[in-house]
């Protein structure tokens, strides 16, 4: 399974995908640099954690990051027709679709967390002895983000060869417009388990998520379910599938 | 069927579909330890079929055996099955040796550095092994493709198209690996769209066209059967209607019959005595030769006799 795992990682890691990741990823940290810099005072921990928390990093750069690297990890081999070099090996089908969906979160979980866990621990400063807890609460919640991301697009690059196209719609469309108005949808929402988790671990600090956050429990074991479920949706793909 | 032992490949009445365009109609043979050529134009469904045979595609019907086992999802089978796909492409970032050494790792193999040495020694690749396989030819990337197909020394080896890229000498030295193998017991079946290339290589083949399986056997008995046909020949001459009358007269010449664009278009069982004829004919009558040219030598139109005895 390594093997795949190294190889996955590698075919991920071209410069231009990580140049752009990695900008991505710098987004929130160097806007709050940039906001810190232009004006002495912050604004408020509330304002904070609604727009560069909520607003950019868990509904578009934890997503885009995740998305242009999980729907390539067999996404490319489906393309160029390589597939055939892993598949046609006595290799579990799972360990195969495992190896897929850790390599790409091996990348974007440390670009996701080190950046918006370092912009949050700036924003959230005010709170005092309490930012560290708030931090240590947002660093958690996005890693579950990432792994739900990771496994959902993973299984998305598998069954389509537009599978970018439609985590873009995806993740504006239904994490973006649709759970921001429509209260119930959150429950089937990353973006809603990851605020879930956020305001769970930190009730205090997170008050602003209290209207949109799910509670703990339905986040984690909704984060896990999809979690799961997409992974064994991957996995059934690769024994069913066609292997072009 | 394809005989020479108990075989090890068994297509049992398989088809393909792909919506409303059948790929694979109906097919049943059997592969025995040995080489086994599966001659086919392009399009006559071979890839499909053999994608099916190493289990990447499952039948839309029917059933396909592997050394007495179902072959599709069935990942402990692969250990003992060697294939290299028709297409080309690569990890570009790898380099040739390590695209071996994943095979060799990935079949769970316990002495990898030897049996790659080995692998890349066979395909005679040793100098450009720490190349990366971006910077190959197209001939040096079916070698080393080969050498990863053939890392884990499987028991059954399938290739498509394996000769595409390579030159004559490359040709040769692909030839006395395959029949090394043979010799070893392994059972090969070898997918070529070139008649002359299968029958330097297999004694066996397998005749498909649309999708269907024509003939299967012996070469030798296929082809003669083959040599039975009457050939086209397109003759454009100056004067088509008087050579055709000269031209009538020769045994080897079964009819003739004028074009709509003029040529003259001859039947023949021998064409190599026609060949010698005409410029003789034509220079006795005064006749001025422009174009003499075969019309149906294509596998295609060979198949397709085959398909209609």
């Amino acid at each position: 399974m390594s093997q795949i795992f190294w190889l996955t990682l590698r075919q991920l890691a071209g410069v231009r995908r990580l140049s752009l990741v990695g900008l991505l990823a710098l987004l929130p940290l160097g806007l709050t640099l940039l906001g810190r810099l232009l004006s002495d005072e912050g604004g408020s921990v509330d304002e904070s954690i609604t727009v560069l928390v909520d607003g950019l990093a868990v509904s578009a750069v934890m997503p885009l990051i995740v998305m242009s690297l999980a729907t390539v990890s067999f996404g490319s081999e489906v393309e160029d027709r390589t597939l055939s070099y892993i598949a046609l090996k006595p290799v579990a089908r799972w360990k195969i679709a495992l190896a897929k969906l850790l390599a790409p979160l091996a990348l974007a979980a440390p670009l996701v967390t080190v950046s918006v866990a370092a912009a949050a621990y700036i924003e959230l400063s005010a709170l005092g002895d309490g930012a560290a807890r708030s931090t240590l609460a947002v660093a958690v919640a996005l890693l579950a983000g990432v792994f739900t991301y990771c496994s959902l697009f993973t299984w998305l690059g598998l069954v389509t060869s537009r599978a970018l196209a439609l985590a873009i719609v995806y993740v504006f469309l239904w994490e973006g417009l649709v759970v921001s108005f429509i209260g119930g949808a959150s429950y089937l929402s990353a973006r809603g388990y990851v605020l879930g988790v956020m305001y769970g671990l930190d009730r205090e600090g997170m008050e602003a998520l209290s209207e949109r956050a799910v509670e703990l429990p339905a986040a984690v074991v909704g984060a896990v379910v999809v979690s799961i479920l997409f992974f064994g949706l991957t996995t059934r793909r690769l024994k069913t599938m066609d292997i072009p | 069927m394809s005989a020479g032992g108990d075989p090890t490949i068994s297509v049992s009445d398989v088809s393909k579909w792909f919506g409303n365009v059948v790929a694979v109609n109906e097919v049943s043979l059997q592969v025995a330890p040995g080489i086994t050529g599966l001659l086919g134009p392009n399009g006559a469904g071979k890839t499909t079929l053999l994608y099916m045979i190493v289990g990447l595609a499952g039948c839309s019907r029917g059933e396909v055996t592997v050394l007495g086992e179902p072959v599709r999802d069935n990942p402990e089978l692969y250990r003992r099955l060697g294939f290299m796909p028709e297409r080309e492409t690569v990890y570009p970032f790898l380099t040739g040796r390590e695209l071996v050494e994943m095979s060799a790792k990935l079949n769970g193999m316990a002495n990898v550095s030897d049996s790659v040495d080995r692998a890349i020694a066979m395909v005679g690749l040793e100098d450009a092994q720490r190349r990366r396989l971006g910077a190959y030819s197209r001939g040096m990337r079916q070698r080393m493709r080969l050498a990863a197909a053939l890392v884990h020394d499987p028991d059954v080896i399938v290739l498509d198209e394996p000769l595409n890229g390579t030159d004559p000498r490359q040709r040769m030295e692909f030839q006395d690996s395959m029949e090394r193998l043979a010799a070893s017991g392994k059972t090969i079946l070898v997918s070529s769209h070139i008649l002359e290339e299968v029958e330097t290589l297999a004694s066996r083949i397998l005749l498909m066209i649309s999708g269907k399986l024509a003939a299967s056997g012996d070469f030798r008995a296929i082809r003669a059967a083959l040599d039975e046909r009457a050939y086209q020949i397109r003759v454009v001459a100056s004067e088509p209607r008087r050579l055709a009358a000269s031209i009538l007269m020769m045994d080897s010449v079964d009819s003739a019959s004028i074009a709509d664009d003029g040529s003259l278009i001859v039947y023949s069982r021998n064409v190599s005595e026609l060949q010698l004829a005409l410029p003789r004919l034509a220079r006795e009558s005064g006749i001025r030769l422009t174009r003499v040219e075969p019309m149906d030598e294509s596998l295609e139109s060979l198949f397709e006799y085959m398909v209609e005895r």
